[in-house]
């Protein structure tokens, strides 16, 4: 995926919807939108995947991630204040409904316009699909 | 008029293949009607609902992190799962 938003950067946007499948889940998303209001999202995004291994079978998840939030240059007290605050979970809420109201049953599911790409795709697969969605948006003639 | 006899049978016999044919034939229009009901059904369905997955496609950007350039012509949603 990274590589195929450096390749088409100009014409395509990712739009992330965290959907939590579980409450560890949940607890990580919080993480990250909270990470989002230190500006720091994306790098907790990436961590979260990097270090999946290790923080989702720590005993205390939200103290795991912390730890390696922390790390990354983030204010540890204000994040935790963040998650236990609740703030973040009309959010997570809003999502996994949003994600049920488009039949989202499993992970990763990718929409590339209307497309639905259900299941980890090679890159290539997913390059293709840009292209197909490229050129039939450039065929449609726009309004105006 | 042994002769006679044996056109009548045959007449008689082609009558009732004739008969039999349209029965036949009546059940599969029937058949047919039945199947194009179905099929009808399934293709309303299928787009039916498919149409509704773009218009809510359309909203629920706002509040999200985005990659990109803005108004970009492919737009990726992306719902994945950390665990």
């Amino acid at each position: 995926m990274e590589r195929a938003l450096k390749r088409y950067e100009k014409d395509v946007q990712l739009v992330l919807y965290p959907f939590a499948l579980n409450h560890r889940s949940e607890i990580a998303v919080q993480v990250a939108l909270c990470a989002g209001e230190q500006g720091k999202f994306w790098d907790v995004h990436q961590m979260l995947y990097k270090q999946q291994a290790r923080w989702s079978k720590a005993s205390k998840t939200l103290d795991s991630l912390l730890q390696y939030s922390g790390e990354l240059g983030l204010d540890r007290e204000a994040l935790a204040a963040c998650v236990d605050s609740g703030k973040m979970k009309p959010l997570v809420k809003a999502d996994q409904d949003y994600a049920r109201s488009l039949q989202v049953r499993s992970t990763p599911t990718l929409f590339v316009n209307n497309q639905r790409i259900v299941g980890a795709q090679p890159e290539a697969e997913i390059v293709r699909t840009i292209r197909q969605e490229l050129a039939r948006v450039r065929r449609t003639p726009q309004p105006g | 008029m042994a002769k006679k006899s044996k056109r009548q049978g045959n007449t008689g016999k082609r009558r009732k293949q004739t008969s039999r044919g349209g029965g036949l034939s009546q059940r599969w229009l029937w058949g047919g009607l039945g199947l194009l009901l179905v099929i009808g059904v399934a293709v309303g369905l299928r787009f039916g609902l498919q149409r509704d997955i773009p218009l809510r496609l359309q909203g629920a950007i706002d509040q999200h992190y985005t990659r990109g350039a803005d108004r970009a012509a492919v737009v990726i949603k992306e719902f994945s799962d950390y665990t």
